[in-house]
């Protein structure tokens, strides 16, 4: 079966003459008309008909920033973020610069940087005065958990926000076995307010004659909190 | 033992440039299959026993995630993309009137792609892979694919409009389509994705485009080009429903390119993209179903004519996978379903059923029915093809089954968060050591595949040195009348 | 259909809008993810890899870890990961913003990686389970990856990274297996996988 051209230019196609389009039907491939059967048609339709309701339903309103196809997460998918958890954006800021003196278990340094955990500053119900610590500053003698200690704490309330204030104390109320209730930013808000005429860190006299004050209580906003932290730490993976 | 070749198509004169071309692109792409496929079956075993022996876990270029990468892109660009080329060259050049006076240029072109696919290869086994599916391939010796297809597009675009060529018949519509695709799917994924290097999350959403783009929009139409000449050409019977014909084409086209995310459903994507894929395919049913239904009413009823033509057994087989592979695509779309089979075997299944069911299979038969004609010499050994068929057939159908039920069972395993990840692990093991087997039987049919192939390359060479070593016949003259 | 051009403007036509919706689309909306900025705590969300764990990338890529480990959260109700402590939340695009390669992986063969280096601080297990997968984890269906180690006489002291190995492992005695710079940068990348910063635009789901 010798299929050698002698001809070796001449394009494939039929002989002159024999066009495929003079004669339809005499090739295999030519196809027919029979008509689309009714069958196929009634799928369509109800193709048509489930895509439009599956498109419509699962498709976030066409909105990219839209994730979750069955929304479940309250109005417009893309709702309201629930925010970060306060002891744990605590633990991170009160890393950056507390931890040098307090450490990070909270027992601070002996003889040098009172602990932080189990002390009555951090427990107690006059929340205004631990804001106004963190805010002014201490120095001098002071009483923690029975021992003395006679240093300077810097004043800080430059340093941060009234939210990242929130954070810091409340981590540092709920961590080491200290179970105070979190401060909400209002409260130091409101405390910043009070004292921001004050130029010297305290001394421990006069933040014991400051009347006893529990902002932290007092302003908080309702429930809208941050919710429950007692929740979201079990939900964090580490 | 009915005659393999086929009847001619239309009576043509045969241009030796371009046979020659043509086989080399069948030949080389079936060596290809070969060198993959051995990578596939080497993956395989190592899945199933990652630190046995026949593993070679010591040594870093046979390492898993390199071999794994290797066959792909092998199989995917080698054997499919080089076959298929073959393929529609041939059938475009037969069903039309084009001339092969740059067939030079088709020549270099199937040149500089084995050249940039070997050599690519190469790199990802040294641990130059970039570790995108498809991609692989370093983009500067990716080039090359880039380059043969500008070739091959605008020597085919130029014979169309310059001699005003038509598209007459059906398998036109697919195979020149399917070229076309290629050039701008490859173009896109490999600038975004490789070339430019974008980074972030719309580098996975391109990527998975770019993987369907290449397994729906370039080779399953090359496919469906070579079965609706393999199965009418089978049965000697017109394509029954030019309308349906029509619904399948255009609405495969419009659905295919969308149906691409499937590979990462459930991830770092707006919900409307994953909502359109998984419409997308399962929308794909309906053109599949009208392409079913107008082979199954050309068919009319001669299913058995299969027995005795090759090509046609195989285009048939190919196609019921290509069903198959539609349907299992749709079924794990669906967010429920996927919920159980994402990230398992099952996924694999969709990969086995269609491309290594419907595109090997049909691109097979076309290998079958145009080396004849292009070598000029029937297959030896019909027995072998026989066997050849079966092994093929019994190992895609094992292989998918397998992956199917064992995707189904890991997927139940990873469901629920009580199982521990090991014990999944252990779940599916059976099911590794059948792929293994199903991939060995595979491996074996394209060897034989490899072996037929070449034993008509070498009778025809035979035939050919002899014809030119035999003597010329003298010169008759009256005086001298020799006796031949 | 006879003619040429109508058909090949019918195909583009088709392609084109397929790729305009599945490419370029997403292509703009993504360039125009911007990160942001946690109000209380200063951070940059999300935050972007350390330079050490970008050269991890490329080390991952070269040996195909993608192959087999996949590395985005599906929500609860699209998948079990969360159930599995892979993440506390889904992953969305704003995680991989910053990735100059994003691996998201279709194939669990593997754990999921999204947050490991949340799980698993250690570098020294790392080392381990790249050296030897088996002893880590039995039963195990990664293969060892010696290559990115190297077996060393011991000058002197042992290294301070030196792998602690027991059994047929063991390099033997004198002689130590410390990794390789290829190893120090994937393990590097590998435990900078952390995305459990919360984003604001997926909340974590509740129970």
């Amino acid at each position: 079966m010798s299929l050698e051209s002698s001809e070796p230019n001449r394009p494939y196609g039929p002989e002159p003459g024999h066009s495929p389009e003079a004669a339809p039907g005499r090739s295999p491939l030519d196809a027919g008309s029979a008509p689309v059967p009714a069958w196929f048609l009634g799928v369509l339709a109800v193709a048509v008909f489930w895509t439009g309701a599956y498109l419509f339903t699962y498709s976030g309103g066409f909105d990219s920033s839209v994730f979750d196809f069955k929304p479940k997460y309250g109005a417009a998918a893309s709702g309201p973020a629930v925010p970060p958890d306060p002891k744990e954006v605590g633990r991170k800021l009160f890393s950056a610069n507390c931890i040098t003196c307090h450490q990070a278990n909270g027992q601070g340094v002996a003889g040098q940087f009172p602990p932080l955990a189990g002390s009555e500053w951090v427990n107690s119900d006059a929340t205004n005065r631990l804001i106004a610590i963190v805010l002014k500053g201490l120095q001098g003698p002071v009483q923690v958990k029975g021992q003395a200690y006679n240093n300077a704490m810097q004043a800080w309330e430059a340093q941060y926000t009234d939210q990242q204030f929130a954070a810091i104390l409340t981590y540092v109320r709920s961590d080491w076995g200290n179970t105070a209730p979190p401060i909400p930013p209002e409260a130091v808000k409101q405390v910043r307010e009070q004292v921001k005429d004050r130029k010297e860190q305290w001394t421990m006299a006069e933040l014991q004659k400051m009347p006893a004050q529990d902002v932290a209580k007092n302003a908080a906003a309702p429930a809208a909190k941050p919710a429950a932290p007692a929740n979201a730490p079990a939900a964090q993976t580490k | 033992m009915a005659d393999h070749t086929a009847v001619p198509l239309i009576i043509d004169r045969a241009h030796r440039l371009g046979r020659s071309i043509i086989a080399f692109y069948l030949l080389s792409g079936a060596a290809w299959l070969i060198v993959s496929s051995l990578f596939w079956w080497l993956n395989t075993a190592q899945a199933f026993a990652p630190n046995a022996w026949y593993a070679f876990a010591g040594v870093p270029w046979l390492t898993y995630g390199r071999v794994y990468p290797a066959f792909t892109n092998a199989f995917v660009f080698g054997w499919a993309s080089l076959t298929g080329l073959g393929v529609a060259l041939y059938f475009v050049s037969r069903l039309c009137r084009l001339s092969w006076r740059a067939g030079l240029l088709i020549f270099i072109a199937g040149i500089i792609w084995n050249l940039s696919l070997a050599l690519g290869l190469w790199h990802v086994l040294g641990g130059g892979s970039t570790g995108r599916e498809l991609l692989e391939i370093n983009p500067s010796i990716s080039f090359g694919f880039f380059l043969a297809a500008v070739l091959i597009v605008t020597w085919l675009l130029v014979e169309f409009w310059a001699y005003r060529n038509q598209l007459r018949v059906i398998p036109l519509w697919y195979l020149v389509a399917a070229l076309l695709c290629f050039v701008w799917v490859f173009t896109t994924g490999q600038a975004i994705v490789n070339y430019w290097h974008t980074g972030g999350p719309v580098q996975p959403a391109i990527q998975s485009w770019y993987v369907n783009g290449l397994y729906q929009l370039w080779l399953v139409p090359l496919a469906l080009g070579a079965a609706y000449v393999l199965i009418p050409e089978g049965v000697q019977r017109p394509v029954a429903s030019l309308p349906l014909a029509r619904i399948g084409f255009w609405g495969y086209g419009a659905l295919a390119v969308w149906a691409g995310l499937g590979l990462f459903l459930g991830g770092p994507f707006p919900a409307w993209m994953q909502t359109v894929t998984i419409v997308a395919n399962v929308l794909l049913i309906l053109p599949v179903l009208a392409l079913f239904a107008n082979f199954h009413r050309t068919l009319d009823g001669r299913y058995d004519f299969a027995g005795a033509n090759l090509p046609l057994r195989f285009a048939m087989t190919g196609f019921f996978l290509f069903v198959a592979a539609t349907f299992w695509s749709a079924f794990i779309s669906f967010r429920t379903v996927d919920y159980i089979f994402h990230f398992t075997l099952g996924m694999a299944a969709r990969w086995s059923l269609l491309l290594a069911g419907f595109v090997t299979f049909t691109l097979m038969g076309a290998v079958y029915y145009a080396v004849p004609e292009l070598l000029g010499r029937r297959w030896l050994l019909p027995g072998l093809l026989r066997l050849q068929f079966w092994l093929a057939a019994a190992g895609v159908g094992m292989l998918a089954l397998d992956q199917a039920v064992g995707g189904l069972v890991q997927g139940f395993g990873l469901a629920d968060a009580k199982i521990e990840f090991s014990a999944v692990v252990d779940i599916i093991r059976p099911f590794l050591l059948v792929q293994v087997i199903a991939v060995g039987m595979l491996f074996f049919s394209y060897l034989l595949f490899g072996f037929s192939l070449f034993l008509v390359l070498c009778f025809r060479c035979l035939e050919r040195v002899r014809a030119a070593a035999e003597p010329v016949a003298p010169v008759e003259t009256p005086a001298e009348v020799s006796v031949a | 259909m006879k003619r040429f051009t109508p058909y090949f403007l019918g195909v583009l036509g088709f392609f084109l809008l397929g790729w305009l919706g599945m490419v370029y689309y997403p292509y703009m909306a993504f360039a125009e993810l911007r990160p942001d900025r946690d109000a209380t705590t200063n951070e940059v969300i999300p935050p972007g890899l350390p330079g050490t764990a970008v050269q991890g990338f490329r080390v991952y890529a070269a040996n195909g870890c993608v192959d087999c480990h996949s590395q985005y959260v599906r929500d609860k109700n699209e998948g079990s990961d969360i159930d599995r402590k892979w993440g506390a939340r889904r992953t969305v695009a704003r995680d991989y913003m910053n990735d100059g390669d994003v691996f998201l992986g279709s194939s669990r063969l593997g754990p999921d990686l999204t947050n490991v280096g949340a799980r698993q601080k250690d570098a020294a297990w790392y080392y381990k389970l790249l050296y030897s997968p088996a002893t880590v984890n039995p039963g195990s269906g990664m293969p060892a990856y010696r290559w990115l180690f190297t077996t060393r006489k011991i000058a002197g002291q042992p290294s301070a990274d030196a792998l602690q190995l027991a059994g047929e492992d063991a390099p033997p005695p004198g002689w130590e297996v410390v990794p390789n710079n290829d190893a120090r940068e994937l393990v590097g990348y590998l435990r900078a996988l952390n995305r459990t910063y919360p984003l604001p635009e997926v909340p974590e789901p509740k129970e």
